[in-house]
């Protein structure tokens, strides 16, 4: 396996580990990263970093598969986005009172979203077993197709893996329903 | 046991389409499955949103090349990954040392002559289409032949239709229109595609079609008869049945055969000659066993079917004499609004603009209730997303944010038209997206205007030289205007015109990185000012850079310590704004700029009100002047006039948590707290980051006597930042409740802020010493802070925290010194 390979040190792995991930990590980053805190580092080179840190921690990595890889990639870049927006507020800015400086901090997503929503779903995401976590990371956030999907994660065809997904948006929605 | 219809519906969330909510909700039993479709609507949107960071704006895949370790070169080019392999050889992502851009680089096998593969980039290298990826040039290096071309972002026929089904056959034409242009173009120059299939047509995020991998299919995979075709890239099925014999020779026919089968494919997801290995597909074909496109897909519009039996036809001779036949067949039958735009994306787009409406629509009405139609408002609110940077350099962020600010300030100038930002909170009507992108040396712009339901209303691609890209944003708030059948009266026209004329290119740069600092990084806004200092030194008639430099100056001045300094800041400042307005009367900001200075500086508060006015006659939409006006009204003592506007401003921009807190602010002036409260708390609905509404709900909260509410809001504040003025306001409310020890660790700690030089205001010691008792004390330190026009001083006159001196006539005389009492 890719895991095995890269933990020897095999180089041509570990690029072939980047390739898959770092495109769609990327774009998944964009809209969790707020505009502010992009201008100083852009949002690639975060994420290719945070790829490069977390596959020197692999050793600790109980793999049970790509698809748990690809979910412990994401908890690890959005990690470091936390960690960058903190380090960011740390600026300082102008009077609360009357200022025209814009203050908003929201991401993209959470622009879109609602800073709030996306929050519950982070949450009840968490919440939720391994298997379907891994799937609804895979397809709703990364847009795995559903045949990447069967290979991640052991499903014998893509109808499965499709069903896999439906029967884990669903566990995910009742998750957010009993809330906290 | 779940319900049959949520399965459903999460399956059809998962396959990234339309859930149609109200038919399901009619079939749920129980509140407790009406809950859970509740929230698979907001998982629905959620997808959506991550849908349109893969799929519509996808942000460029392009990482600089100097982190991937051990990476190989190749002549002047810096491989960085594969991306693709095939029986010619493999395709890099590479950087292009010389042009210092991403490439795509395919570098062939050792089996291929290299002069062949020379001779064939030499001829592809001509070919110059909009529709057909572009060459730039072949090599052999060490042996190795390669060809290296435009990088191209997006996804391929092939993937689009295994991920979503079959493509609606108007939409189908349009693609094949493109399609058509495409190969006309390389026949043109003298070649043959030899490869045409739904893997070598991508779609770009930005709805533009581009043919790929010319050159490759002279390559014919070498398969036996046994192979299952699944283990062969699709081209056996599009392959001619005269290339079945041996001998046989690549022509425009066969091209044209190919392109059958994918006008075939695109709408049935099915070939019309196909088996299990290429010896079955061969029997096929010797047998004439041919699918009729019409058996496998019913609602063919029959001009299609015809098209693609005609292109299909076994004799060469009976198909279409050139691909232009096709174009011109195909071209009545594609979707109507094509004319001019781009509507290839529009279902991937609506899908996200649906999933956006739809929120806005649950959110509004609640759960359950019927859709409504956007109300047929007068004026229409439309919020403009990012522009995406397509440059495939991530250190063009700047050009991409400062023209998404640009564009917004060209929309604002048409009246009938609310521009705001983009949030859950409030619907918008309009949703316009774009990209920018770098095509040689030129700047290709793509916009996208979609209503609240999902449709897309126009779309357009302007390509323009580098210093008509800002000229290009007023281009585009014109047809956007045109689009919506909104007449432009003298003065909007007048307005956009001023923004139309060519600007130099280096002013332009510049004028784009202050703009994107100004906006985005609060903290640089000194690095702001000399990016405008340098517009207007190249372009000094360019009016919104004049005003800009003054807006990022404010800054600046506002956090000047010295009280000579601020003086000498603000009168160039007002210089500044006064240049804008001299070039550019209707340059709302330059209003804005000047009036703070009135306000803040000069206390001249007839001529700020007068000036904040006028700003908000030129250009309504400004909020931030309304808001201004309102903190001006406020500090005069004319509380119902302030609300009243405040009221007015956070209508008009429901989605900046500023303008509800501001209005929160208003009703804490005027001693209404619990109005207060709730408007802070809408804030912070708004926008959860926004921690400075904490800061202000601890001053309600302790004007309440809410001791320990206070303290916690302005805890949650203080974990964020360590402000002055918000330690100043903690040791304020634990002196007041006579905690003594407490309040002195946090004096030490704000003490120690002062000694760093971090900004403070003198004025926040009286309301310390008021908190302690020492009215005496207080007021000499507000006579001091007002003797040096310190702008926090101006709302003592409402402010509840000096309540205690307002019975003190030496504090009501010190109001009428300031001007804010007559």
């Amino acid at each position: 396996m890719l895991l095995d390979r890269i933990r020897q040190g095999d180089t041509a792995a570990l690029n072939q580990l980047m390739d898959r991930y770092l495109p769609r990590l990327s774009r998944w980053a964009s809209g969790r990263l707020p505009r502010w805190a992009r201008d100083l580092s852009d949002t690639d080179d975060l994420v290719q970093d945070t790829l490069i840190r977390s596959v020197a921690n692999l050793d600790h990595f109980e793999a049970r598969g790509e698809g748990a890889l690809q979910a412990y990639l994401r908890g690890a870049v959005m990690n470091r986005i936390r960690d960058e927006i903190r380090r960011k507020r740390r600026l300082p800015t102008p009077s609360p009172l009357d200022s025209t400086i814009p203050g908003d901090g929201r991401s993209p997503l959470e622009t879109a979203i609602g800073s709030e929503v996306l929050a519950k779903y982070d949450r009840s995401l968490d919440r939720l077993d391994a298997e379907s976590r891994e799937a609804v990371i895979a397809r709703v956030e990364m847009g795995c197709s559903y045949a990447e999907i069967a290979e991640a994660m052991n499903k014998p065809t893509a109808d499965a893996a499709r069903m896999m997904v439906s029967r884990a948006l669903l566990r995910l929605a009742e998750e957010m329903r009993h809330g906290e | 046991m779940a319900n049959d219809a949520l399965v459903r519906a999460a399956g059809r969330i998962a396959d990234g389409e339309v859930v149609d909510w109200q038919s399901i909700s009619s079939t749920l039993g129980s509140d407790a499955e009406r809950e859970v479709a509740d929230e698979l609507a907001v998982i629905s949107r959620i997808a959506a949103g991550h849908r349109q960071l893969h799929e519509i704006l996808p942000v460029a895949p392009d990482t600089p090349p100097n982190l991937m370790p051990d990476r190989a070169r190749w002549g002047h080019l810096d491989l960085l990954n594969i991306v693709g392999r095939g029986s010619y050889g493999t395709v890099y992502r590479a950087w292009d040392t010389r042009l210092e851009r991403l490439v795509a680089l395919k570098l062939f096998h050792g089996a291929h002559d290299p002069e062949v593969v020379m001779q064939e980039g030499r001829m592809l290298a001509r070919v110059r289409h909009e529709h057909v990826v572009t060459v730039d040039g072949a090599d052999v290096v060490d042996g190795v032949a390669g060809l290296w071309m435009e990088l191209i972002h997006g996804r391929t026929l092939d993937q689009i239709v295994k991920d979503k089904g079959p493509i609606d056959p108007r939409e189908a034409a349009q693609i094949g229109v493109d399609v058509s242009r495409a190969i006309a173009a390389v026949h043109a120059a003298g070649l043959l595609h030899c490869d045409v299939k739904a893997q070598n047509v991508v779609r770009e995020s930005t709805g533009r079609v581009v043919l790929m991998d010319l050159g490759a299919g002279r390559v014919v995979p070498e398969a036996r008869d046994s192979d299952q075709l699944s283990d062969i890239a699709g081209t056996p099925r599009y392959m001619a049945p005269e290339l079945f014999h041996a001998g046989a020779d690549a022509t425009r026919a066969t091209d044209i055969y190919s392109f059958g089968v994918l006008l075939f494919y695109l709408v049935s997801e099915r070939f019309p000659v196909d088996g299990k290995s290429l010896g079955e597909l061969k029997q096929a074909h010797l047998d004439g066993r041919v699918t009729p496109l019409k058996e496998v897909r019913a609602n063919v519009p029959p001009a299609y079917a015809a098209v693609v039996a005609r292109a299909l036809e076994r004799d060469p001779a009976m198909r279409q004499a050139s691909v232009e036949e096709i174009q011109s067949a195909l071209s009545p039958l594609a979707k109507p609004e094509a004319k001019g735009l781009t509507p290839k994306s529009i279902a991937l787009l609506a899908a996200v603009a649906v999933g956006i409406g739809a929120l806005a629509f649950t959110l509004l009405s609640g759960p359950g209730a019927a859709p409504v139609a956007p109300p047929g408002a007068e004026i229409r609110s439309i919020a403009v997303l990012p522009i995406k940077n397509l440059t495939g350099d991530p250190s063009k962020a700047y050009v991409a944010d400062g023209l998404t600010e640009v564009l917004i300030s060209n929309l604002a100038r048409v009246r009938s038209l609310r521009v705001s930002s983009f949030s859950a909170a409030a619907p918008v009507q309009l949703l316009l997206a774009g990209s920018v992108a770098q095509v040689d040396r030129k700047v290709r712009i793509a916009v996208q205007l979609t209503d609240q339901r999902g449709d897309i209303l126009w779309g357009e691609e302007l390509t323009r030289e580098p210093s008509a890209i800002l000229s290009a944003q007023a281009e585009i708030a014109r047809m956007v205007a045109a689009r919506l059948a909104l007449t432009l009266s003298p003065v909007e026209n007048a307005g956009l015109t001023k923004s139309e004329s060519p600007l130099n290119p280096e002013a332009a740069d510049a004028y784009l990185k202050g703009l994107s600092l100004r906006s985005f990084a609060p903290a640089r806004q000194d690095e702001a000012v000399s990016h405008f200092r340098r517009v207007v030194e190249i372009e000094p008639a360019f009016a919104p850079a004049w005003a800009e430099m003054g807006y990022a100056e404010i800054w600046a001045y506002s956090t000047e310590p010295n009280a000579s300094d601020r003086v000498r800041r603000a009168s160039e400042i007002k210089l500044t704004a006064d240049r804008a307005l001299e070039l550019d009367p209707q340059l709302g900001k330059g209003y804005l700029v000047r009036g703070t200075i009135e306000f803040y500086q000069d206390w001249d508060f007839r001529s700020a009100e007068a000036t904040f006015r006028r700003g908000l006659e030129v250009d309504p939409n400004d909020g931030s002047v309304g808001q201004r006006l309102s903190m001006l009204l406020a500090a005069l003592g004319r509380l119902d006039e302030a609300i009243e506007l405040g009221k007015r401003n956070q209508q008009r921009e429901p989605n900046e948590a500023f303008r509800s807190s501001s209005l929160g602010i208003l009703f804490y002036y005027a001693h209404d707290y619990d109005q207060a409260v709730r408007e802070i708390q809408r804030a912070l609905a708004v926008n959860p980051a926004f921690t400075a509404a904490h800061f202000m709900l601890g001053r309600v909260y302790a004007a309440q006597g809410k001791t320990d509410a206070a303290l916690t809001a302005i805890d949650t504040a203080l974990a964020t930042n360590r402000y002055p003025e918000w330690l100043a306001e903690y040791a304020r409310i634990l002196a007041s409740d006579g905690r003594r020890s407490q309040m002195q660790a946090v004096v030490a700690e704000l003490t120690d802020a002062e000694r760093r030089g971090e900004p403070s205001s003198p004025d926040q010691e009286a309301y310390l010493a008021l908190a302690q008792g020492d009215r005496d004390r207080a007021l000499g330190i507000l006579e001091a802070s007002a003797r040096d026009h310190v702008a926090n001083t101006l709302w003592i006159g409402v402010d509840p925290r000096v309540d205690a001196l307002r019975g003190d006539p030496r504090f009501q005389q010190l109001l009428v010194r300031m001007g804010v009492r007559p």
